[in-house]
């Protein structure tokens, strides 16, 4: 337990280093924000206390905030999705239903059905933050924009970093 | 007693939940003065009371707010000065007015023939439509306003001058905020007047005088000059305001082109309003 909390430490302080120092940094262009930083969440064991998940989502959103001066759009975008994520995973189910220790990847739930997890949580996150980020109707498209764009980015992204990950699990 | 308990361990996942998310609510409407207005409007049960509170800690966390704005305007600027100063001709750049949404294109030109001492002045540069030119772009320097883009051929414009009567350009006092039209004296070219300020307004000398960002064709905030004196008006219930310039238009030479995006848009409002006029 330890050893994997460790393990899991060092996973979040690597994802929080790569987002707030490298892709909060960008700034390529007003439409474009990729965030990876809510993999923490989605890469998590199966049967995790669903209301220790929702607190790990919501402080991990507020860290997001304080550095971003977002108020609170990162914190309750975590929530939702860390809220939302037990439903999608049961829905779309591992490959293996039998082991609930297991994390969602590419390796455990097939490329086809994670691509359409991830692709989910996402667009439930970043419509939630880039929306709670303007909060006005004038700035509709702009935001819209906005946030298409920045999932796009963001899932290719993190499909990328699961790619990574098989590597490593084989 | 035991069926409060039942409840609450039955749907504390959907209390904690909700909990959690108020929180972050509360939070992002107190960060944005923007926001909590448009949260207030809309769920109005919120009483008066608790809108004024808010607003006295609003005013603190805004203080934080302000700051950090004004620490990227003066990034934005100093990147402006030293692109001013390296950038070849053609090469243009964008930046954001965070404070009131206008997305700015700026494309540097090149003055390459300027008059300053006809009572009509025009500048010509060496951008044309084919760099993306079109009329009524607002031309300025790193000092000040230099004109409006009036007619444009394939390589190259005309713009006119600030240094021509029919040049106005919306303004508007620092210390008050009141705005009001600035234009030419038609006679000393580093100064400029502002006809109708109102007579209620304290005039201070020293003061700077920037645009308004009213109109879609100059940002907001571009430092035009300050206040050398002032008379009133007492027919008119008027103060003219005379204005010695940032600018010397003597010496002009690398200018800015800005291109506002959002221009048509505002356009087809005030052709709106015009309509309602009417």
């Amino acid at each position: 337990m330890t050893r994997y909390f460790q393990k899991y430490a060092l996973f979040l302080v690597l994802i929080l280093c790569f987002q707030g120092l490298i892709l909060n940094q960008l700034n390529i262009s007003h439409y474009l924000l990729p965030m990876i930083y809510p993999l923490i969440i989605l890469y998590q064991i199966r049967n995790i206390n669903t209301s220790l998940l929702l607190l790990i989502g919501f402080f991990l959103g507020l860290i997001m905030d304080l550095f971003t001066n977002t108020g609170g759009a990162h914190a309750v975008a975590c929530t939702v999705i860390a809220y939302l994520r037990p439903f999608f995973l049961s829905s779309l189910g591992p490959a293996d239903m039998g082991s609930e220790q297991i994390k969602p990847s590419i390796t455990n739930l097939g490329l086809k059905n994670y691509a359409v997890f991830l692709f989910l949580m996402l667009a439930i996150h970043h419509i939630l933050f880039f929306t709670l980020e303007a909060f006005s109707i004038t700035i509709l498209w702009s935001t819209l924009l906005r946030t298409i764009m920045s999932l796009i980015f963001s899932w290719t992204l993190i499909m990328g970093i699961q790619y990574l990950l098989i590597s490593k699990e084989k | 007693m035991i069926n409060i308990l039942a409840i609450l361990k039955r749907f504390h996942l959907q209390i904690l939940f909700g909990v959690l998310v108020f929180a972050g609510l509360v939070l992002t409407i107190q960060q944005n003065n923007y926001q909590r207005t448009k949260f207030i409007n809309s769920a109005n049960a919120i009483s008066g009371g608790t809108y004024a509170t808010i607003y006295h800690i609003e005013e603190y966390f805004n203080l934080r707010e302000v700051n950090t704005e004004l620490q990227k305007e003066n990034a934005e600027l100093r990147s402006q000065l030293v692109t001013s100063l390296k950038k070849v001709n053609g090469e243009y750049f964008t930046i954001n007015d965070t404070l009131y949404n206008q997305k700015y294109i700026y494309r540097v030109g090149e003055v390459i023939s300027n008059s300053y001492t006809k009572p009509n002045n025009y500048i010509t540069l060496n951008l044309g439509s084919d760099d993306g030119i079109i009329e009524e772009m607002g031309v300025i320097s790193p000092s000040g306003v230099v004109g409006i883009v009036g007619a444009v051929s394939a390589n190259f414009s005309t713009v006119i001058s600030f240094l021509h009567p029919k040049t106005s350009i919306s303004c508007k006092l620092k210390s008050s905020g009141v705005s009001g039209f600035l234009k030419w004296d038609n006679q000393d070219i580093s100064m400029a007047v502002i006809n109708d300020i109102p007579i209620t307004t304290q005039i201070q000398e020293g003061d700077s005088i920037l645009t308004s960002g009213h109109s879609s064709v100059f940002p907001a905030g571009i430092f035009m000059g300050t206040i050398e004196s002032s008379e009133s008006d007492l027919d008119n219930q008027m103060q003219r305001v005379m204005v010695r310039l940032n600018i010397d238009y003597s010496s002009l030479n690398k200018v800015y082109v800005v291109e506002n995006l959002f221009k048509s848009e505002l356009n087809s409002l005030h052709n709106k309003e015009k309509e309602l006029d009417d």
